[in-house]
């Protein structure tokens, strides 16, 4: 067998497993053998994307367009990195370009749907969801994006239906535990949504829905913890670029906030109160993904899903 | 076959002789704010130092906080001399220029932070 047919089918079988990182060197050894290759760049993109490393998924993708630019699984790759990078406008485009070119694929008006939910086009996105649906009606990933669409409107009993089909058809997938959650906590039954929460992170630790699930149990079960929650997935939900114009912008109000202190002839104990509120926040926020990994890993290890379940 | 001949994958920091000088992104950054405006410069060197993937973008980054800086100084300057802002007010205005200029080395500070992390996972693997 070719080097490079050898190293694809090593790369296959990591990433059927699910073994992103281990596929990124076989697949560098196909890419070696072959770089004009579509195939591997495209592999290549989505074991980057799991693995976070958004940059080098872009290139990737890009490559796999430039090389086979008719390929609509390359276009729908580059679709969902530029989601995740929070590029919506040119994530649609690509999707549609992806949908252009095999509209028959359901994963396609998935993607599209997602897009458009994100921009708050909601009858753009369910018209495409329900394509989704038509040529995919069993697919998990098509049934949650449904839940979390309903989760969005408040319409708690089809978030629970979607949870419900999802684990119907697998009973450990995080989007079903989450959407479940979602209707065990809007009914009252916060132990049982807070076990579903974190029996979808130990599946999913970084997945944003099942940290916002979380949130959701912490602030019923108390103020102060729920605001923890909170404030953590605000930072996360913003993305990089608007956080950090959010924390600096605090940074400037802190200053202006001593200036006025100043001008106003405010004793000095207010300057001193100000700095201890601010360094306290920076603190924080440096040091809040590091608590909340903890706290999170802690939690898991102690969930036990009730054997009723 | 040597790594040099693999293909190489585009985040990946190159191996190099500054790269046992560069420090940890996240001292540079607080020592950048501690030091305004000349610790912007500790930030375009460090991005040499660690030669990420974002090099020429991080250079760029720490003197368009620079420029954001004292372009505001001068400007503000310029403006109170020609009793357009009162010397007080301006002050406020020049805390925002500051704040500007930390969203330019945060960003950078975030490429470095990535490209410092990408090479310590990338040494445990190897």
């Amino acid at each position: 067998m070719r080097p490079y047919n050898l190293a694809i089918h090593h790369a296959e079988a990591l990433l059927a497993a699910g073994n992103w990182a281990a596929a990124i060197e076989p697949l560098r050894d196909a890419l070696t053998a072959a770089p004009q290759e579509a195939y591997p760049h495209l592999l290549l993109a989505r074991a980057l994307r799991q693995q976070g490393r958004l940059t080098g998924a872009r290139y990737e993708a890009d490559r796999a367009v430039e090389h086979a630019p008719l390929w609509h699984l390359a276009h729908l790759e580059l679709a969902q990195i530029l989601l995740a990078q929070q590029h919506e406008r040119a994530a649609l485009e690509a999707a549609d370009r992806a949908i252009e070119l095999d509209p028959e694929d359901g994963i396609g008006h998935l993607v599209r749907a997602k897009i458009l939910r994100v921009q708050g086009k909601r009858a753009e996105a369910r018209a495409s969801l329900a394509a989704a649906r038509s040529l995919e009606p069993n697919f998990p990933p098509v049934i949650a994006e449904e839940g979390y669409a309903a989760l969005e409107q408040a319409r708690m009993e089809a978030v629970e239906a979607s949870g419900r089909e999802i684990l119907s058809l697998n009973p450990s997938n995080p989007d079903g535990l989450i959407l479940l959650g979602h209707a065990q906590l809007a009914r009252g039954d916060v132990e049982e949504a807070l076990r579903l929460a974190l029996s979808a992170l130990a599946h999913a630790p970084t997945d944003l829905d099942a940290l916002y699930l979380l949130a959701s149990v912490k602030m019923r079960k108390s103020l102060a913890g729920g605001l923890f929650w909170r404030w953590n997935r605000l930072l996360v939900k913003l993305g990089e670029a608007k956080a950090i114009f959010f924390v600096v912008g605090i940074f400037v109000v802190y200053r202006w906030a001593l200036l006025a202190s100043d001008d106003l002839g405010l004793p000095e104990a207010v300057d001193t109160l100000l700095m201890v509120v601010y360094l306290g926040f920076v603190i924080y926020t440096l040091s809040a993904s590091a608590i909340v990994r903890r706290m999170i890993a802690k939690e898991v290890a102690r969930v036990r899903l009730n054997p009723s379940f | 076959m040597s790594d040099a001949l693999r293909y190489r994958l585009i985040d990946e920091p190159r191996e190099g002789p500054l790269q046992r000088l560069a420090l940890p992104p996240f001292l540079v950054f607080i020592v950048a704010t501690f030091f305004t405006p000349w610790g912007f410069v500790l930030v375009a060197l460090n991005a040499v130092a660690l030669d990420g993937p974002q090099r020429n973008r991080e250079i760029g980054l720490a003197g368009l906080a620079l420029l954001v800086y004292f372009a505001a100084r001068i400007v503000l300057g310029v403006a109170i001399r020609g009793g357009l802002l009162e010397a007080r007010l301006a002050v406020y205005v020049f805390e925002v220029a500051v704040g500007l200029s930390l969203v330019c080395l945060a960003f950078a500070y975030v490429s470095q932070y990535r490209t410092a992390q990408l090479r310590q996972y990338l040494r445990q693997q190897g």
